[in-house]
């Protein structure tokens, strides 16, 4: 992370009558960093957003970009580019429609935005498609499209709500490739999802979200430490284990499931005695555990 | 400017590409029109009636203006209203009555018996009758006056030999005559012994004579034109006629197109909130007041285009007259604005784009029907005159009508256009706090 934040949230609280959608939630993004923004459904994720975006003004708290101020600025919002949990598109025009609409919103003209018309519906995938109506597109080929429009304006911070809810293994993976390839080129994230492997994959760090609250912020593998318990070691032997070994009490039958938080240590002991493993494997905590852990439910209950 | 003419075009765009909302927008109101200018009466004029209307006023009060009536009731090319309570009378009115009457277009011309007309009931022969019949024709139906003096000429006449039969009347005035003949003073004495001896021999001929027989004579036709009435002149005030029924379909038709443009445009911002395109669009640069701006400007874009659209077909395919058409410029403009208002009022009824479109038609719809859209407001009885005042339609039809066919002068579309603007931002002002509401 960079000396200097993109994105700096101090405080930010908002209500809905009687319901805190937001609790007093504060975190820093540095430059080219990708944060994901991880929490069931009403966790207050798309709240946060709408308020990144100026779309919602906060009850309380103050939002900072790239130290220029609030995005309630149109200056300010015009960094942001955001990909919506819905397709934001419109059906009736055309994809290169769509993005020459968007682009010009941005105030790009001329070559620009021809040639930023051309970039976003190569990284679409949709160039042999530009002319045809977006309606007439498939789910995936729209979510693709709903991604492309949100960089239309080469935004230095992006922000993708769930941007793969309902898409097909293939255009997934374009869409996780698309994202790669702008955070290697430099562009903040900022990723919503309820989909553990693609906070994962994606993001450098990780917040967790429920009702309305930051539980937790971290990279993966620091979450996982603190809060994703132990590691499980199982083996399947082709003999038991001596009494006296550390693991022999672990052991069902030729069968052992140990609990550790020394896993490799556990693997090494294992094979030192026995050199007849037929099958090891070694289950590591992941962000569900973790989830679990700080809220003591599963994400997608 | 520019951000907000990148919208209006968008929206545009979008608006015209949606096939189904084309159909109410541009093929609806031609189906109204053409069907319902049909119903009323095609292109066969405004009036639509088997006889020229006409108000009878009548001063003289004398058996001489009691003929003429009698004869102008039992003419068929003729048409006037009979009393209540005796159908066989006609229902006489004053002069002041009968000229707005003639003005406003519910009748076609008034015909004035002056005192004194049924005096000299034979002095139309001599051409110097002082108390001639007074006419005042509907300017907008300068062509029907001719006819009109032709008729009331033959009625006249038949009036007058009618009289034929009544002997006493002719003694009257043939002594009468001998009267005037004795205290002449320009005739010698053997002139006035001449007419006098003339008159007498009249006398004895009438006291002997089957005055019946006499009385049937001529028709009156082929007498020419013997001055006995004067042609009047009838300002017109706003109220001329329509020179065919689709001049009053087509500002309704225009209103229900407009209604189609609004509720598009109301179900547009919905679905902008619903897509998530609102989201995108105000991550943009653009402010709150330049989205909606953009969203006006389409919508009045989208109904100038509309009705410009539908007045041409209009012109062309129903042979619509547009009276004035920098009047019509100007009532186009301020209708146009008024359902810009309605289109964002309509657009805060619901969450949903189904529950807009119901919501906005359900809250629309008494209006128009109030407001003249489905009855002609030239048709509406008193009441519902009344009560269409509080329906912008019906200024919205006032409009379009004062400048396609009621002849309106500029000072007369001041009313409506200023309600009708005014209305627009009441209604925009509304939606746009009830916008904040819904999008907190």
């Amino acid at each position: 992370m960079s000396a200097e934040p993109t994105l700096t949230i101090q405080g930010l609280r908002k209500t809905f009558g009687n319901l805190v959608a937001v609790h007093d939630l504060s975190l820093e993004i540095g430059a080219g960093e990708a944060l994901g923004l991880l929490g069931p459904n009403g966790a207050g994720k798309s709240t946060v957003i709408a308020m990144l975006t100026g779309a919602l003004t906060p009850d309380k708290g103050k939002i900072n970009l790239q130290g220029l101020g609030s995005p309630v600025d149109p200056k300010v919002r015009a960094l942001i580019g955001v990909v919506p949990q819905n397709l934001a598109l419109y059906d009736e025009l055309t994809p290169e429609e769509n993005l020459r609409f968007f682009g010009r919103l941005h105030g790009i003209g001329g070559k620009e935005l021809r040639a930023r018309v051309d970039w976003c519906l190569d990284l679409a995938g949709l160039s042999s498609r530009k002319k045809e109506r977006v309606g007439t597109h498939s789910g995936g080929m729209k979510r693709r499209l709903n991604l492309a429009c949100g960089l239309m304006h080469d935004p230095k911070i992006l922000i993708c709500d769930e941007p793969t809810v309902g898409v097909d293994p293939q255009s997934r993976n374009h869409i996780f490739d698309s994202i790669e390839r702008l955070c290697d080129g430099g562009t903040t994230l900022l990723y919503t999802t309820h989909y553990i492997e693609e906070a994962q994959r994606l993001c450098d760090r990780v917040a967790i979200m429920d009702q309305g609250h930051l539980l937790a912020i971290d990279t993966v593998d620091a979450l996982v430490d603190e809060h994703g318990g132990d590691s499980i070691v199982h083996a399947e032997l082709k003999a038991a284990l001596p009494t006296d070994h550390q693991l022999h009490s672990a052991m069902q039958g030729l069968t052992l499931a140990h609990r550790t938080t020394a896993p490799i240590e556990a693997v090494a002991s294992l094979l030192q005695v026995q050199d007849s493993v037929v099958e090891l494997r070694i289950d590591r905590p992941n962000l569900e555990q973790v989830f679990l852990s700080l809220t003591g439910r599963s994400l997608r209950d | 400017m520019s951000s907000i003419l990148i919208l209006t075009f968008k929206d545009l765009t979008l608006i015209f590409r949606d096939k189904a909302g084309l159909f109410w927008i541009l093929a609806f109101p031609l189906l109204y029109t053409g069907f319902f200018g049909m119903v009323y009466g095609g292109a066969g004029g405004g009036g639509g009636s088997s006889g020229l209307s006409i108000a009878l006023v009548d001063e003289d009060r004398s058996s001489g203006s009691a003929a003429l009536i009698a004869e102008l009731l039992a003419n068929d090319s003729l048409k006037i209203a009979r009393q209540e309570e005796d159908q066989e009378r006609p229902a006489l009115t004053d002069m002041e009555t009968a000229r707005m009457l003639v003005r406003k277009g519910k009748r076609v011309a008034f015909v004035q018996i002056p005192p004194g007309f049924g005096d000299h009931p034979f002095a139309i022969f001599s051409g110097e009758t002082t108390a001639r019949l007074r006419v005042g024709v509907d300017p907008t139906r300068s062509a029907e006056a001719g006819f009109l003096q032709g008729i009331l000429t033959q009625c006249a006449f038949k009036a007058t030999f009618s009289r034929f039969g009544d002997r006493d009347l002719l003694l009257l005035e043939i002594k009468s005559g001998r009267e005037a003949l004795s205290a002449q003073t320009d005739l010698i004495g053997p002139q006035k012994l001449l007419l006098n001896g003339l008159l007498s021999a009249l006398g004895t001929f009438v006291e002997g004579a089957d005055l019946d027989a006499l009385a049937l004579g001529g028709e009156g036709g082929g007498m020419g034109d013997l001055n006995m009435m004067e042609m009047v002149e009838v300002q017109p005030d706003g109220q001329a006629k329509p020179a065919s029924a689709f001049e009053i379909s087509l500002p309704q038709g225009l209103v229900w197109g407009l209604m189609g443009v609004a509720l598009g445009f109301a179900v547009s911002i919905v679905r902008e909130r619903t897509k998530g395109t609102l989201l995108r669009l105000r991550t943009s640069p653009l402010s709150l007041f330049q989205l909606f701006a953009g969203k006006a400007l389409a919508c009045l874009a989208g109904c100038m285009l509309t009705m410009t659209f539908l007045i041409g077909v209009g012109v062309l395919a129903f042979n619509v007259r547009i009276g004035s058409p920098s009047l019509l410029l100007l009532g186009m403009l301020a209708t146009s604005f008024c359902f810009t208002g309605i289109m964002m009022l309509s657009s805060i009824m619901g969450r949903t784009e189904q529950a807009v479109t119901g919501a906005a038609w359900g809250a629309m719809m008494p209006f128009a029907m109030v407001g003249g859209g489905m009855i002609p407001l030239v048709a509406m009885p008193a009441w519902l005159v009344t009560a269409s005042d509080y329906s912008p339609f019906k200024w919205a039809i006032l409009a379009l009508e004062g400048a396609i066919w009621r002849d309106f002068a500029p000072a007369d579309m001041l009313q409506p256009c200023l309600i009708l603007v005014a209305s627009g931002l009441a209604f925009y002002a509304l939606g746009l706090l009830g916008y904040r509401r819904v999008d907190a």
